[in-house]
């Protein structure tokens, strides 16, 4: 398709009345990507406690529910409660972030099966583990790592993220931030900031939670990492 | 999609009769208008970051050859391919080919409106490959054979009762005696549907919100999480969408972002913000094995050269339409093309000819409420202004309303003689108004006085007024 390629650019160069080889423009773009964006929310400008308050404010806002655990043995014990209420049965597919595998014990004490991988259609509960939590939102940020599959996040009808209070910032650009930090300019294949369950007003503008993702969303924030 | 928007006078009075229609615009654009105005009171940086995504699209546009240039290299860099489309038929042919290269035979699809303009899914259809939507709005349309009529909220013209008629239908596997006359029931029907579409699909298509040049990416916006499934589940992923979409980092993305989803539903963030970067990397456990992007132009780069060039900072929010009183009146399908409300009325006169949708850049009132609430600032008056005078510079209006026009010319370029004809006029019509002021008929005005009657002059105009000392 290059001709194709060519003839978009040649139009769009007509258009502009420039040329492809413009040195000066070719700078200008260089400088560019280096930067740019807008003006800083007061949303996000949170740190510390004040960070992790709004953002459990805000999640809670888009319909997630919240709990604080002090270690990450006990997400375990978060999780059962949960499967419990909601009456699903006592298996997991979960991450296989080494963090979350410290967590084991925790989910074998409470008699949950657990299994590590991507989710199948069949899962219905999934425990993942956050890559930054967003206070001027309340969403969580997720990357797609071998350790940490995207299918986990968004087939099971009930999902389980686990959130290290030390990566809850205040507003995206830090979480690109980190991103930037980890990734560099190669991100991974998926970055998904994802706010409470699925949802849809697509019928008579009525808001309705789980369109096609999880119906439920159970944040756990760990104290202690 | 096959323009209709010829028929925009008598769709638009068709609409007007339709009480069930006129019922679910009095919805739609209350709950959107509040949602915005609630979001955009909550952020003071908000006539801040409005400035910020102007500079952001007008610095693009600008350079959009290089920006594109960057993206393509990006994308390539990690196994992606782009393909670059002139016009809807190669854009089509783009896609085709790449489900015949995987030998798809189901393809799944996340909303997206530049897919409408190109046609793709009757595209695909002829090749005898059905698409799926996913968005549960347009899954509904889709059953129902029919174009989306809000940008945001393709299904807004339809009840329950519609939605349950769709279904039953369509869904022939399931029992008859179920009941689905709930929203609730509605929707548990479409998930278990569609659930066993997405597992099932070879190709996943979306749109993409923008495109981020230095990372050679896709922002992609949804509430129901089906762009991400799409995205995730099958074999191969292909992103389709307009030239103008990108912008240079991350950061500007999240500028624009911002603005989006407060200008389109009021929210602060929707359930899915994703960015998709490519295909499933060496160890990685789920995602596609291809990543494509067709980046169409079909009248992008002709716009871009034209005097409406502005109209391609839109971010396709549909804040426009929300707030503009003739889309409240007569709904999406009216404007009989893709793009309804004042967008469209820009939109539709580029891509299908100005000939074919000479009536939209006439259906305003130039209240102006679409420029005070876009996002990134498009004087949509003004442009509806421009494609007007095209019109007459190019012979395509009425010939009453250009000798109308020639006459109130000549008369309004000379002052002598207009302030004889406003005299005149003034008293003339003082006369006809007689004690009660008003006038309840008036030749050649029929379009106002059969709705409402026309308050009359008193008898002097302002200009005598204004010189006998009234302040």
């Amino acid at each position: 398709m290059s001709g194709g390629r060519e003839t978009v650019l040649s139009s769009l160069r007509r258009a502009l009345g420039v040329t492809g080889d413009d040195t000066v423009r070719r700078a200008g773009v260089a400088a560019r990507l280096e930067g740019a964006g807008g003006p800083s929310l007061a949303l996000g400008r949170l740190s510390g406690d004040a960070a992790v308050q709004a953002f459990v404010t805000r999640a809670q806002g888009l319909s997630a529910s919240v709990e604080h655990v002090a270690e990450i043995e006990g997400l375990g014990s978060a999780a059962a409660r949960v499967i419990r209420r909601l009456g699903l049965p006592p298996r997991v597919v979960m991450a296989s972030d080494p963090l979350l595998l410290r967590g084991m014990s925790g989910f074998a004490v409470q008699g949950i099966a657990t299994r590590s991988g991507a989710a199948e259609a069949a899962d219905s509960v999934g425990v993942n583990v956050a890559a930054a939590a967003v206070a001027e939102t309340g969403v969580v940020m997720m990357t797609s790592r071998p350790e940490t599959p995207t299918s986990l996040n968004l087939l099971p009808e009930l999902w389980i993220c686990a959130v290290p209070r030390s990566r809850i910032v205040g507003s995206y650009e830090e979480a690109l931030a980190l991103l930037r930090r980890d990734y560099g300019l190669r991100l991974p294949r998926a970055v998904n900031f994802i706010g409470g369950p699925s949802r849809t007003g697509d019928i008579e503008e009525i808001l309705q939670l789980g369109a096609h993702g999880p119906k439920t969303v159970h944040l756990v924030i760990i104290d202690a990492l | 999609m096959k323009p209709q928007s010829h028929a925009f006078k008598s769709e638009s009075a068709k609409a007007l009769e339709d009480p069930a229609l006129q019922h679910a615009l009095s919805q739609i654009q209350g709950l959107l208008v509040n949602g915005r105005r609630a979001a955009v009171d909550a952020l003071p940086e908000f006539q801040a970051l409005r400035e910020a995504g102007r500079a952001i699209k007008d610095h693009t546009l600008d350079h959009l050859d290089l920006y594109l240039e960057h993206f393509a290299s990006q994308v390539e860099a990690r196994g992606g391919q782009v393909h670059f489309a002139a016009t809807a038929e190669e854009a089509c042919a783009a896609v085709l080919a790449i489900c015949r290269d995987a030998g798809a035979e189901r393809v799944i699809k996340s909303k997206s409106m530049v897919t409408e303009e190109i046609g793709l899914n009757a595209a695909l259809e002829a090749a005898s490959i059905r698409p799926v939507e996913t968005d549960l709005g347009e899954y509904i349309i889709q059953l129902r054979d029919e174009p989306p009529s809000h940008i945001i909220a393709p299904a807004v013209h339809l009840g329950r009762r519609q939605v349950e008629e769709a279904f039953r239908a369509n869904h022939t596997s399931l029992p008859v005696s179920r009941k689905i006359d709930e929203p609730a029931e509605l929707l548990a029907e479409a998930r278990h549907v569609l659930r066993s579409q997405f597992v099932s699909a070879d190709v996943g298509i979306t749109g993409a919100n923008f495109l981020v040049a230095e990372t050679g990416s896709a922002v992609v916006v949804t509430n129901e999480g089906n762009a991400d499934l799409t995205m995730t589940l099958p074999r191969v992923h292909i992103v389709l969408t307009g030239i103008e979409k990108v912008v240079p980092t991350l950061e500007d993305a999240l500028v624009l972002l911002r603005l989006l989803v407060r200008s389109a539903t009021g929210q602060s963030a929707t359930g899915y913000t994703t960015i998709a970067s490519g295909k499933r990397e060496a160890r990685d456990l789920d995602g596609p094995d291809a990543f494509h992007v067709v980046l169409v132009d079909n009248g992008r780069s002709k716009l871009l050269g034209s005097r409406n060039r502005e109209m391609l900072r839109c971010i396709r929010c549909g804040a426009c339409m929300n707030h503009c009183p003739v889309y409240g009146a007569v709904g999406g399908h009216a404007y009989g093309w893709v793009y309804p409300g004042p967008m469209g009325a820009v939109l539709t006169p580029n891509f299908v000819g100005l000939h074919e949708a000479k009536d939209l850049p006439n259906a305003s009132t130039f209240c102006g409420r679409c420029e005070s609430v876009c996002p990134v600032m498009i004087p949509l008056p003004k442009l509806m202004r421009n494609l007007r005078e095209e019109q007459f510079d190019a012979r395509d209006v009425a010939r009453s309303q250009r000798w109308a026009l020639g006459l109130w010319a000549t008369v309004a370029a000379h002052p002598t003689l207009y302030r004889f004809a406003s005299r005149l006029g003034a008293r003339v019509l003082a006369r006809l108004g007689g004690r009660r002021g008003k006038l309840a008929r008036l030749p050649l005005a029929r379009g106002w006085t059969g709705h409402r009657d026309l308050p009359a002059p008193t008898g002097s105009t302002f200009t005598d007024l204004w010189k006998g000392g009234a302040r």
